[in-house]
């Protein structure tokens, strides 16, 4: 896919007013053949899209993500309260007109051409012959699939199908675009011209609905979410809005020297005594999400998959305390180190010490990059960092340890 | 002279060049060269289209000219399309569009490309001439769409080449394998009757199955929830679907059709003169049938009814068992004819029958019974007058007719009366009395056309089944999983073809308690009661459709008129296929596609 050269910090103009689509006590039961109800799918779920936003939908499997998105295209219908597209019904034909949908499977005609595939589908927005010739044509290019024209999409890679997919909805340069886990499948360079394609479709006005587990992806990208667990919004609001400690205040600076660092530290805990922290800027979404689902299992049953339950016993075998053991050297080295001072001779932002950190300082010290001030929002995305060898760190860490190869 | 050319490439860097503007190698060879491209179905269209306009036109008396004729525009049309239809060849076989660049020739324009460096110029790219342009208005194109997808999905699954290979194997491999007895009849038969009846069967079942599949399967393979995501109306996906498994229908259709007939004619060289005769006088002809006017009884019938009640009284629940005989009688006195008297007909063959078919021949055809067992090989003498009554030259013979079949014998032409009546006379000259149905007892055929139109007709009404087929498919489709839709309209079909049962209920007065010996329900009942209703309007849909046969009709040179192909069309497809496309649609668009299924 050709990247859309459109930084991160391209201006964009804000969201209008003009509500795109209104769900009000939108709500989703399934029933069984006799009609009893069997799974309430999404339960009494309010929310708004304004023109020009990119709007995040998250929720663990089975929390309603897709069952909300179905009602937004009249493929499903409410059991009670309503939902409005651009103030019209879903099943609406001439508003399906101002749709482009990208499903979360290829729902492709397995034996057409990309070019037919597009063919078909202009023809369904009844663009006229010339038209649809173009649009296929630089879809085409866009998508990367140039090369590929011959083939049929039932012989293209799982990446492949969902560029195919892309382009088909946006035959109709539509001014709401519905994604569903758009980069699912996608290598990390088709991850980021996605991400770059939903920015560049929201500077020119568009509307955006982006459906992903990929929280970095959401972040990334959108304006304002809504988090799903057990078929209710258990959140939203702005990004900023949802991973902002409204009763706390964080100064970023370069790293200070310690003398600098323990007046300003003095200064402040004459003011507000000891709840002043320092920490590493390292609150980030996934935490913030997970966060949520946490809250909302305790207080919410849900008919779709649940997070966290173990692995079953025939699976586990023997091997179980070793895959525990493992798993938590994964998790303390991906975990957040989120640290209260202890005292003014504490050193700045280390993590908390479970392991003996002169070793690990010493075996990781290569490979872990130096602290980094936070990006800019407003300048252009960094390469992409070089991904830690977590196996690799692991294995270090077990022998450090003294426990059995994970 | 420059010229433009296209200029295609495959996944190997072969290329190909393909020059714009008009062919006259496509222009003369047509339909040949259409197929040298392996353009199939392009070669075959043109090939039916060429083949049965000129055949159509040359049976309607305009001659070989006139075939040449059309023979000559369809050629210039593919001249002028022989660039779309040659970029379509080369982009079935794999190969892609690259650019469009100026030049002399195709070496010129490969030099020119490889003068850039293989790389095409951005403007040469964007040169490519636009597709033909869409002829359909634009609120049909997605319809047509749908319409067309459906077609292709036939020809991916390759269920096109297995259809018409059984299509041509049963129409081929049938007469060659059945002997027919060397008359005209045995011929017509095994010709007509088993070929079409097999047509009609395989592609009866094809239809339901590619009715059901084509909808359910999309349903479940999530790709029918994309498509309704886009602005088409749901009512618009499913006459698309229907449109394009009719299209598929009438394709085989008119290439079965047109194979049994070329084969017709050619098989025929093989019968004696005599029997080539009666093939060509009464088989290979369109003949009309002209009845008697059924008498209107039923006044009569009321006032004998009368008088008997006069003279004897009857009880009020015997009287409609006393008419029903009076009416029996009354019936049999018409249809009696005692030794040594005689019957007359009257038929009207139109106002200028007389001068139309004056050199025409006509042909009688009779049924008759017996009241007492006549036995194998029994036949009976009659004398016959043709002729109007008043008249000195009418036509006298005798012959010696079987019971309990239908015969016919021929009647020399012009005898028909100047209003054109034509007066018949039988006389029985044998010794027991005869019954004359007033149904089917007594007709005359005359000839009203050709035979290749008839057949064509006798097609279409095939092809009106096959439509109410592919409503049924998927009708059963529009709710149900692709092998539970598939069941259910098998099993309307079976219910249709057992009307037997059907009329066996309604007769009988209902499905519980049905006396042994009276044969007719003994208590009256609600269900009894319902079911005689639905199975009387199920008897009743079903003799309105199969009341159009056409393989009958064919197999007999009967005439199929344009008024029957249209009769059969509104009742069959708009009345009947209409109902289940009405309520098939309705299901469809209240379905929620992506509810658990």
């Amino acid at each position: 896919m050709a990247a859309l050269p459109i930084p991160p910090s391209a201006a964009r103009p804000a969201p209008s007013d003009e509500v795109v689509i209104r769900a009000v006590g939108l709500t989703k039961t399934f029933k069984d053949f006799w009609g009893r109800p069997k799974a309430r799918a999404v339960d009494n779920v309010d929310f708004e899209v304004r023109r020009g936003e990119v709007f995040g939908l998250l929720g663990p499997n089975g929390s309603g993500k897709s069952t909300t998105i179905k009602m937004l295209l009249g493929l499903l219908y409410p059991t009670q309260g309503q939902v409005t597209v651009f103030g019209e019904s879903p099943r609406d034909v001439k508003t399906k007109a101002r749709i482009g949908y990208l499903p979360e499977e290829s729902y492709l005609y397995r034996y057409l051409s990309p070019a037919e595939t597009l063919d078909f589908f202009g023809n369904l927005f009844a663009l006229d012959a010339g038209d649809r010739q173009k649009r296929t044509e630089q879809l085409i290019e866009m998508v990367g699939l140039g090369n590929a024209r011959t083939r049929t999409v039932g012989e293209f890679s799982k990446g492949m199908q969902r560029r195919i997919g892309l382009a088909q909805a946006l035959i109709n340069d539509p001014d709401l675009v519905i994604l569903d886990e758009p980069t699912a499948g996608l290598d990390p360079i088709g991850c980021r011209e996605i991400k770059d394609l939903i920015r560049a479709l929201a500077k020119r006005g568009k509307t955006v609905i982006l459906s992903s587990h990929l929280l970095a992806d959401v972040e990334d990208v959108c304006d304002r979410v809504v988090i799903y667990y057990g078929g209710k919004i258990q959140a939203k609001g702005t990004l900023k809005e949802l991973l902002a400690a409204p009763d706390e205040i964080r100064i970023t600076s370069p790293v200070l020297s310690r003398e600098t660092t323990e007046k300003v530290l003095a200064l402040l805990r004459a003011e507000v005594g000891d709840t002043v922290r320092l920490e590493n800027p390292t609150q980030n979404l996934e935490n913030y999400f997970l966060g949520v689902v946490e809250r909302a299992r305790a207080q919410a049953q849900t008919s779709g998959a649940t997070s966290g339950n173990s692995v079953a016993a025939f699976i586990r075998g023997g091997a179980e305390a070793g895959a525990a053991r493992s798993d938590n050297v994964l998790d303390r080295l991906t975990k957040p180190t989120a640290t209260p001072v202890a005292a003014p001779s504490a050193p700045a932002a280390v993590p908390e010490a479970r392991v003996d950190s002169v070793k690990l300082a010493a075996l990781t010290k290569a490979e872990t990059p130096a602290p980094a001030p936070e990006p800019d929002p407003s300048a252009p995305s960094p390469a992409p960092a070089k991904p830690v060898d977590l196996g690799k760190a692991n294995e270090k860490l077990s022998g450090l340890l003294g426990g059995k190869k994970p | 002279m420059t010229r433009r050319f296209e200029i295609y490439q495959d996944a190997e860097n072969h290329r190909l060049v393909v020059p714009c503007g008009f062919s006259p190698t496509a222009a003369v060879l047509d339909w040949i060269w259409a197929l040298w491209l392996r353009l199939w179905m392009e070669g075959l269209a043109l090939f039916i289209v060429n083949g049965i306009t000129t055949y159509l036109l040359y049976i309607g008396g305009a001659g070989w000219a006139a075939g040449l004729i059309v023979q000559a525009v369809q050629g210039i049309g593919v001249g002028f399309a022989a660039r779309k239809l040659r970029s379509m060849s080369a982009e079935r076989r794999g190969y892609s569009y690259l650019c469009t660049v100026d030049a002399v020739d195709t070496a010129n324009a490969l030099s020119k490309l490889a003068a850039v460096g293989g790389v095409p110029l951005p403007e040469w790219r964007a040169r490519r001439l636009s597709s033909l342009p869409d002829l359909a208005p634009r609120g049909l194109q997605p319809l047509l769409a749908v319409a067309r997808l459906t077609l292709k999905a036939a020809f991916h699954f390759k269920l096109v080449l297995v259809l018409l290979g059984l299509l041509l194997a049963a129409v081929v491999a049938l007469p060659g394998m059945i002997k027919h007895d060397g008359s005209a009849q045995g011929f017509t038969q095994i010709l007509i009757t088993y070929t079409l009846s097999a047509i009609t069967a395989l592609l009866g079942f094809a239809t339901l199955w590619l009715a059901c599949g084509s909808l359910a399967r999309e349903v479940e393979d999530f790709t029918m929830q994309l498509v309704c995501t886009k602005p088409v109306a749901r009512w618009q996906i499913w006459l698309g679907k229907w449109l394009g498994i009719m299209v598929l229908n009438i394709a085989l259709l008119a290439v079965s059709g047109f194979t049994v007939y070329m084969l017709l004619l050619a098989k025929s060289r093989g019968l004696g003169p005599e029997q080539q005769q009666v093939l060509r006088e009464e088989v290979l002809v369109a003949r009309k049938s002209a009845k008697e006017a059924p008498p209107q009884i039923e006044s009569q019938v009321e006032k004998l009814f009368q008088d008997r009640i006069r003279q004897q009284a009857v009880a009020s629940m015997d009287r409609d068992f006393v008419r029903k005989q009076v009416r029996e009688q009354l019936k049999a006195s018409l249809q009696y004819v005692r030794p040594g008297q005689g019957r007359r007909w009257v038929l009207d063959l139109g106002a200028d029958a007389a001068t139309r078919l004056k050199d025409q021949p006509l042909f009688a055809r009779v049924k008759f019974y017996t009241p007492d067992y006549a036995g194998m090989g029994a036949a009976f003498d009659f004398g016959w007058e043709v002729g109007p009554p008043e008249g000195h030259q009418r036509q006298r013979f005798m012959n010696n007719l079987a019971p309990e079949s239908f015969i016919s014998f021929p009647l020399e032409p012009g005898h028909i009366g100047a209003d054109g009546k034509l007066t018949i006379d039988a006389f029985n000259l044998s010794e027991k009395p005869v019954l004359f149905p007033l149904e089917d007892g007594f007709e005359v055929l005359y000839r009203e056309g050709g035979f290749g139109l008839n057949f064509a007709r006798g097609l279409g009404i095939i092809g009106c089944w096959l439509g109410l087929l592919a409503a049924v498919g998927l009708f059963a489709a529009s709710k149900l999983q692709f092998n539970v839709a598939a069941f259910v309209s098998l099993a309307i079909l079976v219910v249709g073809l057992s009307s037997g049962t059907l009329k066996q209920v309604v007769e009988q007065g209902g499905v519980i308690g049905v006396g042994t010996e009276e044969g007719v329900v003994t208590k009256d009942s609600l269900i009894n009661r319902g079911s005689v209703v639905v199975y009387g309007g199920m008897r009743w849909v079903i003799d309105q459709i199969a009341g159009f046969n056409p393989v009958d009709s064919l197999s007999t040179g009967r005439s199929i008129t344009w008024t029957q192909l249209g009769t059969a069309f509104a009742v069959v497809v708009v009345l009947t296929g209409g109902a289940f496309a009405g309520a098939g649609i309705f299901i469809f668009t209240r379905r929620e596609l992506a509810a658990p299924q």
